[in-house]
C-alpha cells in the first residue's frame, strides 16, 4: 500500500502537472489587461502556495521537537519542510519576478512583499546551511527549530504584508471575482503541485531519517587483530 | 500667435497621446515561457536529486 501509494504521488503530480501547462498556456483565456504574461500566475501562485505548507509543516516540527517529544522523526520532518519549502520559494520568487518586469516594468522592487519572502526565504538558507556544519545531532535540531520558527514569523509577515503595507504587489483574490476558466485552471495546477510537493517531502523526510539514523548507530567494532601464524 | 501656440499644443498632445497604449499589456510570451521553463526544470532537477540521493543511500547501505 506504502509501496503503491509512493508511486502514485508522482505518477498523479506529474500528469496533472503536464495537463495543467496545457490548460495554463493554450485553454485558459489571457486575463483581459495583463495579456499574456497573467498565464505565469498558474505556477507562480501554487509555488507560493507550497511554500507556505511547507512552512507550516516546518513550524509545526519545530514547535514540538522544542516544546513537545523531541525525536529524530520530528526533526527529520522539519528538515524536509524547509528544503521543500526553499525549492518551492524560490521558484515562486524566480516566476513573480519575471512576470513583474512586463506589468510593473522592472525585475525587482524592494517592496514590502518582496524584501518580506526573501528574509524568509534566506532564513531558510541559513538554516538549511547551519544543519550541514553542526555536528551534534541535538544542538543541530535545536538550532534549527529555533530558525524554523523565526522563518514561519516571517512568513506571517509575507502573507499580510498586501495588507498592512502601502505594496506594488496585488493583495489575495477571490474565486468570486475572477472568471471560472481560470480558477479551474488554478485550482488543477495547485492540486499538481501539491502531490508533487507532498512527494518530494516524504522521499526528504526518508533521506533525513536515514542520515539521522546513520549518524546514531553504535560505530562498527575495529576487525579482529590477524593471527599471528609460526613460531616466534 | 494664441491660436498659434493652441495649435502648437494640440498637435503635442495628440502627438503624446498616440504613444500611450491602451494600458493592456501586447505580447509577452518569452517571459510566459521562461517562467514555465524554469519552475519545471526546477521541479524536474530536484526531483532527480532526491532520485540519485536515495540510491546512493540504499547504496551506501549494502
Amino acid at each position: 500500500m506504502v509501496k503503491a501509494l509512493r508511486i502514485a504521488l508522482p505518477t498523479i503530480g506529474f500528469g496533472m502537472l503536464a495537463f495543467g501547462g496545457w490548460l495554463a498556456l493554450v485553454w485558459v483565456p489571457a486575463e483581459r489587461d495583463m495579456g499574456a504574461p497573467s498565464r505565469i500566475m498558474f505556477a507562480h501562485v501554487p509555488s507560493v502556495w507550497m511554500m507556505f505548507l511547507c512552512c507550516v509543516l516546518n513550524f509545526g516540527a519545530s514547535i514540538w521537537y522544542l516544546a513537545g517529544k523531541p525525536s529524530i522523526k520530528v526533526d527529520a520532518m522539519a528538515e524536509a519542510g524547509a528544503e521543500v519549502c526553499l525549492l518551492f520559494g524560490t521558484i515562486g520568487v524566480l516566476l513573480g519576478s519575471i512576470w513583474a518586469r512586463p506589468t510593473w516594468g522592472v525585475y525587482w522592487n524592494w517592496d514590502p512583499r518582496l524584501t518580506s519572502v526573501t528574509v524568509m526565504l534566506v532564513t531558510y538558507a541559513a538554516m538549511l546551511a547551519a544543519r550541514r556544519f553542526e555536528e551534534d545531532p541535538e544542538r543541530r535540531a535545536r538550532v534549527s527549530s529555533v530558525l524554523g520558527i523565526l522563518a514561519a514569523a516571517s512568513a506571517v509577515l509575507v502573507w499580510f504584508s498586501v495588507k498592512w503595507f502601502n505594496s506594488l504587489h496585488q493583495p489575495q483574490s477571490s474565486p468570486s471575482t475572477t472568471y471560472p476558466e481560470l480558477v479551474l485552471t488554478l485550482r488543477w495546477n495547485s492540486f499538481a503541485f501539491l502531490f508533487i510537493a507532498a512527494w518530494f517531502v516524504w522521499e526528504r523526510y526518508d533521506l533525513a531519517l536515514a542520515a539521522r539514523a546513520g549518524e546514531l548507530a553504535p560505530p562498527e567494532p575495529p576487525p579482529a587483530p590477524a593471527q599471528q601464524g609460526g613460531a616466534a | 500667435m494664441i491660436p498659434l501656440l493652441l495649435a502648437q499644443a494640440t498637435a503635442e498632445h495628440v502627438e503624446e497621446m498616440s504613444k500611450v497604449g491602451a494600458g493592456r499589456i501586447v505580447g509577452g510570451w518569452e517571459y510566459v515561457w521562461a517562467s514555465y521553463l524554469i519552475a519545471w526544470i526546477g521541479i524536474g532537477l530536484y526531483a532527480v536529486s532526491l532520485l540519485v540521493r536515495r540510491r546512493g543511500r540504499k547504496g551506501s547501505a549494502v
